[in-house]
């Protein structure tokens, strides 16, 4: 059985048959044109993002040490200790007073992250006007937006604007130069709005819920094959997105599979949470190989209204166990990366939609607030504090804090992607980035991205910009292949390629490129003997430096030949003539001889059968001459032959 | 300009499929030909006249008895037995033949709790406070769902008193459940409402408590209009002052209640004081239109749908249910009011995972396990382990626990709204659920459905869907009209027919296995053809969408 799905059809649009075929001497190596411009490992680099979901009280978490009392009067049911075993971990006594805080007991993890220069703790991040929704502080975190009427409605996200304007069209296609996908996420099944890029495409790969190490399995088989053409409607337009998820998983789905069984952990012991699984995860890709600029990883439970610490021991309780799940899983994940040797390969933040109260509220726990304090982790950050403590007496009536942010969390995200993953100004620009300014001191100066490292879009070399690819059938039988390019780069050749199973290709015929074209150029070719039934045709674009791209798959069906070798001889024929065919099928038939002029003067009932037939007329009785000859069955479509009848 | 005219004539197929698809759990092909022969106007009435509930509460199946208006106490958990409370609404759904379940479903997406806060009693008693004001005031929903047990519990409103407000429920309240966030035009300032508002409506709605909800339920606190508990009014934990509101509400003044039973009072007044805002009219029938019609509301759909239902809507006391009806009927639901008929709407919503799988098992007539005999696997195998925590988890969806209070993302979430069902994480599961159906097992995670299957051949031969089964073009075409929104291009009905259905061999070889299964019974051949062809029809791009 040929099953014809689209994990079949679409899956070799990856780079998948370069490496396999062995032209790569280490597949699972993301090639880095930055090497060229000695900027060695830049290119490799990713970034982590965890979001705390609900929003996590800073106040609890970082406490000022300098304004203990009055923390302890805003929040005298849930406060934490101030000494003793169960007391705040003071953090660093080198600091000013001012600025000198104290962790939650739960963060021992991060102490001693930063006591080994791995850890800066960024102070009342936020943005102008604060929305205490979580909804929509939500969005605004994820679209780079704020709560001024012109930031506050974005449809596109920080992540995938970024990724739009650093590799234009790449996200969902797999190429040799980008194998994998650039954002990836997990741990929530809703789509992320921070992928979206100004077209609202998700960029990413959503994984949640998924096993790497299965996932081409699954999606092997699965599914209906690509629609050739959908109608112009909002259905249509469903139909592509639906087609373009597949797509998307589809390119990726072996890739990552690869990867994933490429990579490994170490010995290293996580946490036994769901946050813990997922950052375990990426570490395992990032060592198979992985190229995916951006994980977005979800933890929630921060919601803290009611609970939150259990009373009368108040080091205790639920956000004391979702604070000691994030530090130490993260403490966790940043030890394999370390034994695994890549841990200057990746950054990881947390975020939160907003901070809670200074003040509780009467149900052990706080409502929602404004700011809140960052955390920023790995071997390439520079280890500190940014900022000073909030101030707990300056509050609102109802018990927020009325001192604003003091770091725009766009600069924490500006400066993560400049100065860590190298986006150069263009890709700020594109990215919607340059109403803010960098956060300083973010990143280690021994691991600052140099200027010259940042990647230019244009490097991004694509040979051609395809504007359309086509197949169709024409004269019943035979297949017209059209394509155009918007424009072609250093390109060499294309190399059209047919398949009857959509699986395995083979070359049909070459067609020289333009070399260098910036206008629209329209190529056609016939194939006068396709396949029958339906086949699957591709263009394979290469360049003069063999890079190569792969265009959509389309489909075409030429309606199947029931009979084959259909022969009439002989001809002339004196007594008797033959008829031979091979069917595929049984059929009634009739043999049937007209006169020129259209009149049928003889005929006989004929039974097919299935494989080869020969049948005999007796034309002996028939005056010479010129005669037409037809096998009429309403299975069978047989052309009328023309028969001599010789004396 | 988009029309709410009704439309007239017969629907014919495509639209009567339209209208189920979007207003009920419950597909077959008996239910799409027979309102194919009716007007808009008579089939959605129809679809309005409630069916009755097939069992009035669940199950217990240690000893066959209701539990919890009736029947007996049972020993099983608390955790199992809100799962059966799910399962009991979501079967009930399954078997509801009217629209009174998909409203339901609608009130409960925008009343959000999680299935995980309350008792059983409780959750029970959520969903019989929804069902009864499907089509009723949603108004009057509002006052009793501020008090109702399962949401005091969700969003806190328990623990809101004079001492310590807890502003999490009144944030929502105007936030997600009725007047809607505007554009932020200042400090704390969402246009339609402020934060000083949110802070006033805490302090009014300080003192409502839960009640404790026993089997049977408690005579004090119970309300026999609805047939529910809901909770009560502690006077000693309510803030007494007055209440003064924002400009947003024209500064408007509710005085502090005297008494518990005046707390009532205030909080009659507060709900009044939100509804008389057109804002609330508009931005719930934005919310009905998006979940019956489409995600696109242009501002001609706004000022040519939007504002005369919500004006209708404001000036009949929030009654729903003749706003729907004439959404439901009108030009403009059926795509026919303006130049190019059919271009929009039809088949533009990607559908829910529980309405993928429940219309698939009512178009193919796959049974669950029976209550009454099978009562252990129709709840705990079935409905528990293989729908909600295998089959709907891993497409995305908690039911009736969504993870957060906004409900889901298909229904709140811009710019993608129902999108969001179909991503890299939900289309394995998805693609997956005729696989499941067909072999009776949860493929993903193992274990069986609790004898819940689709025997495809059974459905051929003796459904009556098929008229003609060796008619393999003929058997092709009847799915598609009736499984997808719109026709099957040629192309696309050759590939179901020939590359799927066929294999590429011929209409003669198929009516041949045909006619060899009726002569010998042997059915092993034209099952693997029927069970390619519905497993590829259920993981196609089309039956995605609704």
């Amino acid at each position: 059985m040929k099953r014809r799905n689209f994990i079949k059809n679409i899956g070799q649009l990856s780079a998948a048959p370069l490496v396999f075929n062995g032209l790569s001497l280490n597949p699972f190596a993301t090639p880095s044109m930055l090497s060229l411009l000695n900027c060695e490992g830049i290119g490799d680099r990713a970034l982590v993002v965890i979001f705390l979901k609900g929003g996590n009280d800073g106040i609890n978490t970082i406490v000022p040490i300098n304004q203990f009392d009055t923390y302890v009067a805003n929040r005298p049911d849930i406060a934490l200790p101030e000494t003793g075993i169960n007391g705040v971990i003071p953090l660093d006594s080198t600091l000013p007073i001012e600025d000198q805080v104290g962790l939650h007991p739960s963060m021992t993890a991060f102490k001693d992250m930063y006591d080994n220069g791995k850890a800066r703790l960024v102070q009342s991040v936020g943005y102008p006007s604060p929305n205490q929704s979580h909804f929509k502080s939500t969005d605004l975190w994820l679209t780079g937006g704020d709560g001024t009427s012109a930031n506050f409605n974005l449809d596109s996200g920080w992540i995938g604007r970024y990724i739009e304007a650093a590799f234009p069209g790449v996200a969902g296609n797999s190429t040799t130069q980008f194998p994998d996908p650039l954002g990836i996420q997990f741990g929530d099944s809703k789509p992320s709005l921070s992928f979206h890029d100004h077209s609202q495409n998700y960029t990413g790969v959503n994984l949640s819920g998924q096993n790497p190490a299965n996932l081409f399995g699954l999606l092997n088989g699965l599914g209906t094959a690509p629609h050739s053409d959908v109608i112009n409607s909002e259905y249509g337009a469903e139909l592509q997105y639906i087609m373009s998820v597949e797509n998307s998983l589809n390119a990726y789905g072996q890739r990552i599979t690869d990867v994933y069984d490429n990579g490994n952990n170490s010995s290293t012991t996580y946490p036994d949470s769901y946050l813990s699984y997922q950052l375990k995860t990426v570490a395992r890709l990032i060592k198979g190989g992985s190229g995916t600029k951006i994980f977005m990883i979800h933890k929630s439970g921060f919601d803290t209204h009611a609970g939150q610490v259990e009373a009368d021991d108040t080091h205790t309780g639920h956000h004391a166990d979702l604070l000691a799940d994030i530090f130490d899983s993260i403490k966790a994940f940043n030890d394999d990366l370390g034994v695994l040797g890549i841990e200057d390969r990746v950054v990881t933040g947390t975020f939160s939609e907003f901070g809670r109260r200074a003040t509780q509220n009467g149900s052990l726990g706080t409502d929602h607030g404004t700011t809140a304090p960052l955390f920023l982790f790995g071997s390439g950050i520079n280890a500190g504090v940014s900022g000073t403590n909030p101030d707990l007496s300056n509050l609102t009536s109802n018990g927020n804090l009325i001192d604003g942010h003091q770091t725009d969390y766009r600069s924490v995200f500006k400066t993560l992607l400049q100065d860590w993953l190298a986006a150069d100004a263009t890709v700020i620009t594109n990215a919607d980035f340059d109403a803010h300014t960098k956060a300083p001191d973010l990143i280690d100066p021994s691991a600052l991205a140099d200027p010259s490292c940042y990647i230019p879009p244009q490097a991004i070399s694509v040979p051609i910009e395809l504007r359309e690819f086509t197949a169709k059938v024409v004269d019943e039988n035979k297949v017209q292949v059209e394509w155009s390019t918007l424009s072609e780069i250093n390109h060499d050749f294309f190399d059209v390629e047919r398949s009857a199973d959509g699986i395995e290709f083979e070359l049909f015929e070459t067609v020289n490129g333009r070399g260098e074209s910036t206008s629209l150029r329209t190529y056609s070719l016939i194939d006068e003997e396709p396949l029958e039934g339906t086949s699957f045709y591709r263009l394979k674009s290469v360049d003069f430096t063999e890079e190569f791209s792969y265009s959509p798959i389309r489909s075409v069906r030429i309606k199947e030949k029931v009979v084959s070798h259909y022969k009439v001889y002989p001809n002339p024929a004196v007594f008797d003539t033959n008829v031979v065919l091979t069917s595929k099928v049984s059929a009634d038939a009739e043999l049937q001889l007209f006169a020129l002029d259209g009149k049928m003067i003889a005929s006989q009932s004929l039974r097919v059968k299935e494989g080869f037939n020969k049948f005999s007329m007796d034309v002996s009785n028939f005056t010479a001459g010129n005669y037409l000859l037809k096998v009429q069955s309403a299975d069978l479509d047989l052309p009328v032959s023309k028969l001599i009848i010789g004396s | 300009m988009a029309s709410l005219l009704a439309h007239t004539g017969p629907l014919g197929t495509q639209r009567a499929a339209h209208l189920l698809r979007r207003c009920s759990f419950n597909i077959s092909r008996a239910r799409i030909d027979a309102f194919a022969l009716l007007t808009a106007d008579a089939a959605v009435e129809q679809l309005f006249v409630p069916t009755n509930l097939f069992v009035d509460e669940p199950i217990c199946y240690e000893n066959g008895l209701p539990w919890i208006n009736s029947g007996a106490a049972n020993t099983l958990s608390n955790t199992r037995l809100r799962n059966y409370v799910r399962a009991w609404s979501i079967d009930e759904s399954r078997r509801d033949l009217s629209i009174i379940s998909k409203l339901a479903f609608f009130l409960h997406s925008n009343w959000v709790i999680s299935a995980d806060a309350p008792n059983n009693y409780q959750l029970f008693d959520y969903f019989v406070i929804l069902r009864h004001f499907t089509t009723g005031s949603f108004k009057e929903l509002a006052k009793k769902m501020t008090i109702d047990n399962a949401m005091l519990d969700y969003l806190n409103g328990h623990d809101n008193s004079k001492f310590n407000p807890n502003e999490n429920y009144a944030r929502e309240f105007f936030e997600l459940f009725t007047i809607g966030k505007g554009p932020q035009i200042g400090p704390g300032n969402y246009t339609h409402y402020t934060e000083e508002d949110i802070g006033e409506a805490s302090k009014l709605l300080s003192g409502f408590r839960k009640t404790t909800r026993p089997l049977g339920g408690d005579p004090q606190y119970w309300n026999a209009t609805i047939g529910a508990q809901l909770g009560y009014a502690v006077y000693s934990r309510h803030d007494t002052t007055d209440k003064t509101f924002s400009s947003a509400f024209g500064s408007q003044t509710i005085t502090g209640a005297v008494d518990a039973d005046d707390m009532y009072r205030e909080l009659d007044d507060f709900v009044e004081m939100v509804f008389a805002k057109d804002e609330t009219a508009k931005n719930i029938c934005r919310k009905l239109y998006r979940y019956f019609v489409s995600r696109n509301i242009t501002t001609e759909i706004e000022s040519d749908i939007i504002l005369p239902l919500a004006t209708s809507l404001k000036n009949n006391n929030y009654i729903i249910g003749p706003i729907v009806k004439e959404l439901l009927k009108s030009q403009h639901f059926f795509d026919e009011d303006d130049a190019i008929s059919g271009d929009e709407l039809l088949g533009g919503i990607v559908k829910s995972p529980l309405e993928t799988i429940l219309q698939t098992m009512t178009f193919f007539d796959v049974a669950v396990p029976d209550i009454f005999t099978h009562t252990e696997d129709h709840y705990q195998q079935w409905y528990t382990r293989s729908l909600m925590n295998s089959m709907l988890l891993r497409a995305g969806m908690t039911v009736y626990k969504p993870d957060s209070v906004a409900g889901y993302p298909a229904y709140y979430q811009a710019p993608s709204f129902s999108e969001n069902w179909f991503n890299g994480s939900t289309l394995i599961a998805r693609y997956k659920f005729g696989e499941m159906l067909l072999t009776g097992r949860r493929v993903l995670d193992g274990g069986d459905l609790g004898g819940v299957e689709l025997d495809i051949v059974d459905f051929i031969h003796n459904s009556g869907v098929i008229t003609d089964p060796s008619d393999s073009s003929g058997l092709v075409n009847t799915l598609c009209t009736y499984l997808f929104a719109a026709a099957p291009t040629t192309d696309r009905f050759d590939y179901f027919l020939n590359d799927i259905f066929l294999d590429e061999l011929s209409p003669i070889n198929w009516a041949n296995e045909w006619s060899e299964y009726l002569n010998t019974g042997t059915d092993t051949s034209v099952r693997i053809a029927l069970e390619r062809l519905v497993s590829a029809l259920i993981s196609s791009q089309e039956y995605q969408l609704s």
